[in-house]
């Protein structure tokens, strides 16, 4: 039978994965409106909204990381770890290709 | 204004025929803002890979769908499509122009032969109760014969290989599923629901590594964005919708023609 507690953790993503959409959609939805209509506030919000939507697969794998670590899993744990690793290397590429 | 509503019915129609045709919205939205709507072709790539993560997102959460995903080879494999990705943004910040479009037009081309050739074998074990599936193999229980399935994966290199290949060409605005779930199906003996649901949770990562490098870079314009992603969301729903009710050969083969006429296009470019 399926592992139950990978399934508690399939349960967990399935939320974050719903509500993050939900609110991030929510927040470009406004700020795309306020910024059509000239408000000034309409382009920090739309980056809010921008920023959260990248921040729900990390967050993902964030909490997947956490869960191997507590379950003993060292194959996941290692996957998870190199992902981020990765994640934080681009962001220094992109900051050091910016300057 | 009017690029603004464009950038929105653009995502609606990409969504829409994503969903549809089960391959993503990033193979018609990058022409689509491209071509049609006006917007650079480095800026339109960045846009779509952003769409890229909210699909990959809401497809995953849909209930029914995560029970499908085989957690364990997905994040493993994650460790490819992200470096994959991360090589893809170094390779491809020193290209030119000309050089992304014909490395577009190869994969619209691939995208276009494998809507073809549906690859459907059948790779998984009916009795799954007794069989040992290995470190990363797995089991669920198929939606419609209500039997339990078990599968092992096999020739992982080849998985690997193509998660690093998916990775790359992620960085020009598709979610590079097409690459690998004909790949994980026909040669790694992953079933192909398995295959589609894990590469869809997976797409997002690598995304993401490409999204955070182009929104650094100020690729990612707020309001075209936002208006695509919603967009997006919005034609995907529909599409999902539609699909579940209708047969879509025809247009599928339709489409791969206009996919194939997009790649001519951006290969004479």
């Amino acid at each position: 039978m399926p592992d139950p507690e990978l399934s508690r953790l399939e349960h967990q993503i399935g939320r974050l994965l719903r509500v993050g959409v939900a609110v991030s959609a929510a927040a470009l939805a406004l700020g795309l409106v306020c910024a059509v209509g000239g408000i000034a506030a309409g382009d920090a919000i739309m980056r809010g909204g921008l920023v959260l939507l990248m921040a729900i697969p990390i967050t993902r794998i964030m909490a997947s990381f956490v869960d191997a670590v507590r379950r003993g899993d060292r194959l996941l744990a290692g996957a998870t770890a190199f992902v981020l690793v990765v994640m934080a290397l681009t962001v220094v590429y992109s900051w050091r290709l910016k300057r | 204004m009017l690029p603004v509503v464009s950038s929105a019915l653009a995502g609606v129609v990409a969504g829409g025929l994503g969903a549809l045709l089960g391959i993503g919205g990033g193979a018609f939205l990058v022409p689509f803002l491209n071509l049609v709507v006006g917007l650079d072709f480095k800026i339109a790539s960045a846009i779509s890979l952003v769409t890229v993560i909210a699909t990959s997102s809401v497809t995953s959460a849909t209930p029914g769908r995560l029970p499908l995903v085989n957690l364990r080879l997905g994040m493993v494999l994650e460790i490819f499509t992200t470096s994959g990705g991360l090589l893809g943004l170094v390779v491809f910040s020193r290209s030119d122009d000309p050089t992304l479009k014909h490395a577009f037009a190869v994969v619209m081309a691939i995208v276009a032969m494998v809507m073809v050739r549906q690859l459907d074998r059948r790779t998984s074990v009916p009795d799954g109760h007794t069989v040992d599936v290995g470190a990363l193999g797995g089991r669920y229980q198929d939606p419609h014969t209500k039997e339990l399935v078990a599968y092992r994966v096999k020739r992982l290199p080849v998985a690997f290989g193509v998660s690093l290949l998916a990775g790359v060409v992620s960085m020009l605005g598709v979610g590079g599923g097409v690459l690998k779930v004909p790949v994980l199906n026909a040669w790694c003996g992953v079933p192909l629901r398995t295959a589609a649901a894990t590469s869809a949770l997976m797409i997002a990562a690598t995304a993401v590594v490409g999204s955070i490098s182009y929104y650094m870079q100020g690729r990612i314009v707020p309001t075209y964005t936002a208006a695509a992603v919603l967009g997006v969301l919005a034609g995907s729903r529909a599409g999902f919708a539609i699909g579940a009710r209708t047969h879509v050969r025809g247009l599928k083969m339709l489409m791969a023609v206009v996919l194939g006429a997009v790649a001519v296009i951006y290969a004479t470019r």
